[in-house]
């Protein structure tokens, strides 16, 4: 059972520019779904945070980059954007960066996570 | 057990009863052992050698005016050779009088024959010795004269008979009658083999675990030594269990001082409640709690890089935690699912906000799981896969994988401040303090009940289907019934 939808990269690439560098790639990517989340298909707790979504009725877009020719390239990019050991998972609401997981778990655990998916129009009641 | 009767030691195992009557069938029987011998032929076997020790020293026992003390072992041990000379056989009872050495060695060969624990043993050789020595030298002419008779009769079985002859001296000539031996005292000496047989294999079987558990001593300190040069021991001996890792032990340490302090402050908060302090007292009580939490969860932190198996497989709690320990922990929603009842009276606001709370620690909760699944069943695959060839490559994998272990433990634990932070937020300082005091005491119950259930008494004659404790109580007023099918 899937409840998120793999994005195949070969469209983007044809499409946009390649000149575009890691972060904004990854920034325009996540203005494109009100959840995104970059995850890499090999990592456990990637597939902990997506089955947190699933579990409240969201449908996160994921972009596995272990699937992706130039993956390393923003693999490296969220790692300095993040400031953690590990790149993945990190999540994007309506465009907005939220962190790894420990941030989402922070957020759902003190109640700001479900407004956030509600705003992004990601939930509805 | 001191004092064994000839051949007994191996009669120890069938039965207690043999060393007090021990051939009391045999009182019948003269047990002549060269006319035994004579029937039995030429052949020697030490089954046959026993069974004449036996025998013998049941003669002598009869004929001895103390009955206390048992006799005939050390000279039986002695006549374990019978190839030897009479004259070396007296030459060597002679000198292991003195000597300590020899009587061990001929003792423990005894052993090899006649069974039992190596100390009872010895000690009763040593004490039959020094029987055997105040009785046998009175008599060393009869003594020779018969058996020299004794040596003429029994032709091929001559040395046999003369290794017996220090036991014959007792007997006087005319009790060299047939002996008969009746199926008892057969299924006796077959039994005195039998155990002996038993005894020497579980011997065997001890000096082999000694032998490995030597082996396995010196390798751990081997170990030791190799992480102590490695400077992974701080605080110089932690005094850590060898099968214990030392970042293990030093979170052992840290968590035992961290539930002092718990104490400590618990009885802050609870004689701050009950004096009824100003809220902004109270309010640094309370707060002091939640950086005593946020002590524990960055230990465990540290913790789970050096060990996180000793983390994740609670073995830094008590056995009962260890029971409902969810990733190294307890779970948030069990938690909050048990304030819940005792939080009494919330605002409506402050029910929303428990319950919303209980739901997402609870969604948080299965999402790690399912990870952690995830994880397990990459692991399986990873060591169960693969050819031969491709097992270092393997388990190299599986090392990597493994290394994420860490990181649910962590995230757990995240979970749990998470959990707690928001309960300091919902609830107001006065109703904080009473939270924070029923977690504490919770804990506290569920690691005494460990202490009770491991110092409640064994050997209780309720059948160990009674799954609580009421049922169990009940059991005990009708002990008749067939609640206790063991019975």
């Amino acid at each position: 059972m899937q409840c998120y939808r793999s994005e195949t990269w070969g469209y983007y690439m044809a499409s946009r520019s390649s000149l575009e560098n890691p972060l904004e790639r990854v920034a325009r990517l996540a203005s494109e779904s009100a959840v995104v989340i970059f995850s890499v298909s090999s990592c456990c707790m990637c597939h902990a945070v997506k089955r947190l979504f699933c579990g409240m009725g969201v449908n996160p877009t994921i972009y596995e980059l272990d699937h992706d020719p130039r993956g390393m390239e923003i693999e490296r990019a969220l790692t300095r954007l993040l400031g953690a050991s590990s790149a993945v998972p990190v999540v994007f609401i309506g465009g907005k960066l939220v962190g790894a997981m420990d941030r989402v778990m922070a957020s759902h655990i003190n109640g700001t996570l479900v407004p956030l998916l509600k705003e992004a129009g990601a939930m509805w009641l | 057990m001191a004092g064994h009767t000839v051949g007994g030691t191996g009669l120890s195992d069938s039965g207690p009863s043999n060393h007090h009557i021990p051939y009391g069938v045999l009182h019948g029987i003269n047990p002549v052992t060269t006319s035994f011998i004579n029937q039995e032929g030429s052949a020697f076997d030490f089954g046959e050698l026993e069974e004449a020790i036996v025998l013998q020293g049941v003669k002598i026992r009869n004929d001895e005016a103390s009955a206390s003390l048992y006799t005939g072992r050390p000279a039986a041990t002695l006549e374990m050779f019978p190839s030897w000379p009479m004259r070396f056989q007296q030459t060597v009872r002679g000198s292991s009088k003195s000597g300590g050495e020899s009587t061990d060695s001929l003792s423990s060969k005894a052993e090899t024959q006649l069974e039992a624990e190596s100390p009872s043993s010895k000690k009763a050789s040593s004490d039959q010795q020094t029987f055997d020595q105040t009785h046998l030298q009175p008599l060393p002419g009869q003594q020779q004269l018969e058996m020299a008779s004794d040596n003429i009769r029994t032709g091929p079985s001559q040395n046999q008979s003369v290794a017996k002859q220090p036991l014959e001296k007792r007997k006087g000539p005319g009790s060299t009658s047939e002996r008969t031996l009746d199926a008892k005292t057969l299924r006796r000496l077959a039994q005195n083999r039998e155990a002996a047989k038993k005894s020497r294999l579980r011997k065997k079987a001890y000096v082999q675990q000694l032998e490995s558990s030597r082996i396995k001593l010196t390798q751990l300190e081997q170990e030791l030594q190799r992480a102590r040069s490695q400077g992974l021991f701080l605080g110089g001996g932690a005094g850590a269990g060898v099968d214990i890792s030392s970042g293990a032990a030093i979170f052992d340490m840290e968590y035992a001082r961290w539930l002092e302090d718990d104490h400590r402050h618990m009885s802050e908060l609870r004689t701050g409640l009950h004096a009824h302090l100003s809220d902004g007292d109270l309010r640094v009580i309370v707060d002091g709690y939640i950086s005593h939490y946020d002590e524990i969860f960055q230990l465990k932190g540290a913790a789970a890089k050096s060990d996180v198996f000793h983390l994740i497989t609670g073995m830094w709690t008590t056995p009962a935690e260890r029971c409902f320990l969810w990733m190294g922990g307890f779970r948030p929603s069990e938690l909050i699912k048990m304030l819940i009842a005792q939080l009494d009276p919330l605002t409506e606001q402050q029910v929303v906000g428990i319950y919303s709370l209980q739901q997402s620690s609870q969604q948080a909760e299965e999402a790690l799981s399912q990870g952690l699944d995830q994880l397990q069943q990459s692991l399986i695959d990873t060591i169960a896969g693969g050819s031969v060839s491709d097992g270092m490559q393997h388990m190299i994998v599986a090392l990597g994988k493994l290394s994420n272990l860490e990181g649910f433990v962590r995230q757990a634990d995240n979970l749990r401040q998470q959990t707690l932070h928001q309960l300091r937020r919902i609830l107001t300082v006065r109703q904080a303090a009473r939270c924070f005091l029923v977690i504490g005491e919770y804990y506290g119950r569920l690691r005494a009940l460990s202490s009770l259930w491991s110092s409640r008494p064994r050997e209780s004659l309720i059948s160990d289907d009674s799954s609580c404790q009421t049922t169990t109580d009940l059991q005990m007023v009708h002990p008749t019934q067939s609640h206790f099918p063991n019975f």
